[in-house]
C-alpha cells in the first residue's frame, strides 16, 4: 500500500472497522512510514483530546423548564401544583384514610375465616370511619387524623415507647434519608395489626408520612391508578394523586407505605435508605 | 492500533432499558403521567444533550433541547422498538440538532467566518488556550455541524461505523471517509489555535 491509499483508510484503520487482513497491511505501512505515522498519531490525539474535554461538568436545562416549554407548545396539559404549606394535612388525612382501608381490608379477611364477631365489628367501624375521614380530609384534615388516632388508641411516642409498644424498632428511628428530619411518630393499634405513622420534614417545611407495621396486611389505595415497578432494586407500588406519589413496598417482613414523595427519585431515595 | 489507543473512557451511555420497563415508561407517559415523562428524560437528557449541545454550540443547545423534548414526546407513541429507546431518541437528537444548523443558516455563517478567519491568519498569531474543552469547543466551529456530530457519535460516545451510519441515514460505506475529512480539518482548526505547539 503506497501513502494515499493508506490516508484513505486511516479513519476506518484507527477505529478498527477494516478487515484483519487490511488491518495488518496498514499497521505495517504505518509502522515504517515517518508521514502515515504522525497523522496517525495526531488523529488519535484528536480523540484524546475531545474525550477530555467531555469530562468538564455540563448543566442539563431541568425538567422544571423542559415541562413548561412542552405546556406552552400544548405537549402536555397544565398541571395544577399542590400547595406545599397545605400539604401536611391532605397527607395526614390520605394517611388516616389509608390506615382505615388497612383495617377494613384485614376485618373482611378474617370475616372470611369465620371470626364473624371481631368482623361485624370491624366492618361497622369501617363503613362509619371510611366516609367521615373523606369528607373531613376535604375540610378538616386536622380532625381527621385525630379522629383516627381516638379511634384506635393511636398516641405520640418518643423511640423507646415505640419499640416498647410495637415490639421491633421501626425503619424509621433508624436512618432518614439525607433532608428529612421525624417530626413526631404515632403508634396505632388497628385490628389487623399495630402500625406506626411517622411525620416527616423537607428542609423546605413540607412534610410527608410513612407508615409501617410488620403483617402481611395488603395495602388498598382505592380506585387510583397504580404501577408495580421498581424503585432502588426493589418492587414497590406507586400510585400518582394530585401531583404527589403513594409508594408502597415490603422490606424484610414488613410493609412500608410513603405518601408524599414529590417524585421518583425522592421514592427511591426513601426504599433505598429504609433498607431493613 | 491498539498501541495507539486512548485509555480515556468513553462516555458514559444510560443503560438500556429493558422492554418491559420502556413499555411501561412509555404507556405511563402517553397516559400523562408526570413522574414517567419525567423519568424519560432524566434518563435521555445526559446523552442527548451532550451530542446537540456539541453540534449546535451551548448558546443553543437549550433551544434544541426543548424542540428535541417536544418531538420526543408527539412521537412518542410511535416508536415501535425496532431499535433501543435510547438509540431512537439520539437519532432524533442528532437530527433536529442538523435540521437547526440548516434552518438558522448557522452553516453559512460558519463558511462566513472561516474565510475570515482564514484572513485574518495570514496577519495575526492564532489565539491559544490551555483548556482542552474550550479549545476544543472553539476549533469545532469551524467544522460542519455532521463533522461534529459524526466526530462527537465516534469519539465521545464510541460507536461503530453501522451504527452512526443509521443515525445520519448515510451509507456505511463512506463513514470513514467522512470522518477522514472531519479529522483533517479538526485538526486544521486545532493547529490554528495553537494546539500541538
Amino acid at each position: 500500500m503506497n501513502c494515499d491509499q493508506v490516508s484513505e483508510k486511516l479513519s476506518a484503520f484507527i477505529d478498527d472497522e477494516l478487515s484483519p487482513q487490511e488491518q495488518v497491511q496498514i499497521q505495517q505501512h504505518v509502522s515504517m512510514c515517518v508521514s502515515c505515522r504522525s497523522q496517525t498519531e495526531q488523529f488519535v490525539a484528536i480523540g484524546d483530546l475531545m474525550r477530555r474535554s467531555e469530562a468538564t461538568e455540563v448543566a442539563l436545562p431541568s425538567w422544571e423548564v423542559v415541562e413548561q416549554g412542552l405546556v406552552r407548545a400544548a405537549i402536555l396539559p397544565v398541571e395544577t401544583k399542590v400547595d406545599q404549606s397545605k400539604w401536611i394535612y391532605a397527607a395526614l388525612a390520605t394517611a388516616a384514610s389509608l390506615a382505615l382501608l388497612w383495617f377494613a381490608l384485614s376485618s373482611l379477611r378474617k370475616e372470611r375465616h369465620g371470626e364473624h364477631e371481631l368482623a361485624e365489628h370491624a366492618h361497622t367501624n369501617m363503613t362509619v370511619d371510611f366516609q367521615d375521614v373523606l369528607q373531613l380530609a376535604q375540610t378538616n384534615p386536622k380532625t381527621a387524623i385525630g379522629k383516627l388516632i381516638a379511634k384506635y388508641d393511636g398516641k405520640e411516642l418518643d423511640r423507646s415507647a415505640t419499640i416498647d409498644y410495637l415490639g421491633y424498632e421501626p425503619a424509621l428511628f433508624k436512618a432518614l434519608p439525607v433532608g428529612f428530619t421525624r417530626t413526631s411518630t404515632h403508634v396505632l393499634n388497628m385490628p389487623c395489626c399495630k402500625c406506626s405513622a411517622t411525620i416527616c420534614q423537607r428542609s423546605d417545611g413540607s412534610s410527608l408520612v410513612v407508615f409501617e407495621h410488620k403483617e402481611e396486611q395488603p395495602v388498598w389505595f382505592g380506585e387510583a391508578p397504580s404501577i408495580e415497578t421498581q424503585c432502588a432494586g426493589r418492587t414497590c407500588r406507586i400510585i400518582e394523586s394530585a401531583g404527589n406519589l403513594a409508594v408502597a413496598w415490603k422490606n424484610n417482613g414488613r410493609q412500608l407505605t410513603l405518601i408524599g414523595a414529590r417524585d421518583n427519585t425522592e421514592a427511591d431515595q426513601w426504599v433505598a435508605t429504609l433498607n431493613l | 492500533m491498539r498501541e495507539l489507543e486512548s485509555s480515556n473512557q468513553l462516555a458514559e451511555r444510560p443503560e438500556a432499558l429493558s422492554q418491559a420497563e420502556i413499555q411501561t415508561w412509555i404507556a405511563e407517559a402517553v397516559r400523562g403521567n408526570r413522574v414517567f415523562q419525567k423519568r424519560i428524560y432524566e434518563h435521555l437528557a445526559p446523552r442527548v444533550y451532550r451530542v446537540i449541545r456539541k453540534i449546535v454550540g451551548s448558546s443553543d443547545a437549550d433551544d434544541v433541547m426543548q424542540d428535541f423534548m417536544i418531538q420526543l414526546y408527539s412521537k412518542l407513541r410511535q416508536f415501535r422498538f425496532e431499535s433501543s429507546f435510547e438509540t431512537w431518541a439520539h437519532r432524533m437528537a442528532v437530527n433536529q440538532s442538523l435540521q437547526f444548523l440548516r434552518k438558522s443558516n448557522r452553516e453559512a455563517e460558519r463558511l462566513r467566518r472561516l474565510a475570515v478567519n482564514a484572513e485574518q491568519k495570514k496577519s495575526s498569531e492564532a489565539p491559544i488556550t490551555s483548556d482542552d474543552a474550550e479549545l476544543v469547543d472553539v476549533a469545532m466551529e469551524n467544522i460542519s455541524g455532521e463533522q461534529r456530530a459524526l466526530l462527537h457519535m465516534k469519539e465521545v460516545e464510541g460507536m461503530g461505523y453501522l451504527e452512526i451510519a443509521k443515525v445520519l441515514g448515510i451509507p456505511e460505506g463512506t463513514v470513514g471517509s467522512r470522518l477522514n475529512r472531519a479529522r483533517t480539518d479538526l485538526r486544521a482548526s486545532l493547529v490554528r489555535l495553537g494546539w500541538g505547539t
